[in-house]
């Protein structure tokens, strides 16, 4: 069963997946170092929601042609993605799994890569009940006002 | 600083503009996610931004008329990496400068160095800070309005040095150096190059009895009318007080014959409006044309000048061509 559950009254609101993984995400951190824009927050999460599966495909493909350079790499860009969205855990597991591309220790990247995958499942079901729950506009504006003017 | 005359249309070079306030930026980055979050940022901040997702790509754009010139660049992209790209566009050296910041998810030192070195300004790691990344590109901007500023400065003294000005068409040295060249080109192509000197009428006289503003007024009316009498690739500059050097490259002798002519019709047209009265002026002219044996351009010039005396001994305001 998947539940996440806000916590603290909005407007400092939290996310937390409790679940088996016990995957964390802290939206409201991710929508401040996205500078308070919430209609950037949600095409970010959209564009994570629609990649996310592809790259994991690829990944599927690279490992079962035994390729340790695509490996590395699509676990490269899911690291930063993941750390980026202040996801920690996922984030490791996929930096083990560059690691283990880079050492061509197919095997183990494939152990991984379950434990990964499980991961992102989870967290995609997270941000779409957040986004199903907070459509555009609704997001608090929790940080730094955006600022206004060109540099 | 430079003084053309007021609606002088002559030869006067475009100068390099001030730096456009909007910076041309590019992102090349390969994951679509940081993608759209450099490109809503930039766009945020005013610039105008371009956004590909590979290094071939972005060299692509780069060998545009007007290349942008705050690049952003991903240290690791399919088809060319980014200190792959640093280093070309450094091997290319274009100008103006294009300011780089390389963004890398490694944090490796050594990596860093091999960035610097392959050509980047500066380099931000990811996960990039929205503040740091805007503090990191007003540097950036810095440099290039730096750099803006010297270039503007460089064409200025580059302008000054080549122009006449009183008249803002070419002067001595520049006109000396284009005919140089032409007969340069004469030798080359076998093509013919005419010169023409040409000098005003009395114009002592015209300065002892309207004063030198006046003077300088028929003066810069001359020069306004020699450049309209010419083509676009003729050369026309201040040879030195009231006398004027022509290039008319690929003229032959009934070609320069009809344009001395037309110069001369030009610029005894009409009087000028000068000192609170209409001066009237004329000019004399002396044409050569030289061959594809030309002589230096001192001889070509002392052969102008002959004719240049014979045009004046014969009763002025005429051509006279050797």
């Amino acid at each position: 069963m998947r539940s996440f559950v806000l916590t603290g009254a909005l407007p400092s609101f939290q996310v937390a997946l409790m679940s088996a993984g016990d995957v964390r995400w802290n939206a409201a951190q991710t929508l401040e170092r996205l500078g308070g824009d919430e209609g950037l927050f949600h095409e970010i999460i959209e564009i994570f929601l629609r990649e996310a599966p592809k790259q994991m495909g690829n990944m599927h493909a690279a490992l079962a042609r035994g390729d340790k350079e695509s490996t590395e790499r699509i676990a490269h860009t899911l690291k930063g993605e993941l750390g980026y969205l202040g996801l920690a855990e996922a984030s490791h597991n996929a930096s083990e799994l560059e690691d283990a591309g880079r050492n061509g220790d197919l095997a183990r990247a494939a152990k991984i890569q379950i434990l990964l995958e499980e991961d992102i499942e989870k967290i995609a079901q997270t941000m779409r009940d957040v986004l199903a729950q907070t459509p555009t506009g609704l997001l608090p504006v929790i940080s730094s006002v955006r600022s206004s003017g060109a540099d | 600083l430079i003084q053309v005359g007021d609606e002088t249309t002559v030869l006067v070079e475009p100068l390099v503009q001030q730096a456009p306030s909007t910076v041309r930026a590019l992102v090349a980055e390969d994951d679509p996610m940081f993608r759209r979050i450099l490109q809503s940022w930039l766009e945020a901040w005013g610039h105008e931004v371009t956004v590909v997702e590979n290094g071939a790509l972005a060299w692509s754009i780069l060998q545009q008329e007007r290349p942008p010139e705050l690049l952003i660049l991903d240290w690791v992209m399919p088809e060319m990496d980014g200190t792959e790209l640093c280093r070309r566009i450094r091997e290319q050296q274009r100008s103006p400068y294009q300011y780089i910041l390389l963004v890398t998810g490694k944090n490796d030192r050594q990596d860093v160095i091999r960035g610097l070195d392959a050509g980047a300004d500066d380099y931000l790691t990811k996960p990039f800070d929205r503040d740091e990344l805007r503090a990191r590109l007003r540097v950036g901007k810095r440099i290039l309005a730096l750099q803006d500023s010297l270039i503007h400065a460089r064409e200025e003294l580059r302008f000054q040095a080549t122009h006449d000005v009183l008249t803002g068409i070419w002067n001595r040295g520049a006109v000396m150096e284009l005919l140089d060249h032409e007969l340069d080109r004469s030798r080359r192509a076998n093509v013919p190059t005419a010169v023409l000197m040409l000098d005003l009428d009395h114009f002592k006289k015209i300065n002892d009895t309207y004063g030198h503003l006046a003077g300088d007024a028929v003066l810069k009316e001359a020069a306004r009318r020699l450049t309209r009498a010419i083509r676009s690739y003729d050369s026309v500059g201040r040879y030195g007080g009231e006398e004027f050097m022509v290039v008319l490259p690929g003229c032959d002798r009934k070609q320069t014959q009809n344009t001395a002519e037309r110069i001369r019709a030009e610029i005894a047209s009409s009087p000028v409006s000068a000192a609170g009265t209409e001066i009237s002026f004329t000019a004399s002219i002396g044409a050569t044309v030289a061959g594809p044996d030309a002589l230096s351009p001192t001889e070509v010039l002392a052969t102008a000048d002959g004719a240049l005396y014979q045009a004046k001994n014969t009763g002025r305001d005429r051509t006279v061509l050797v």
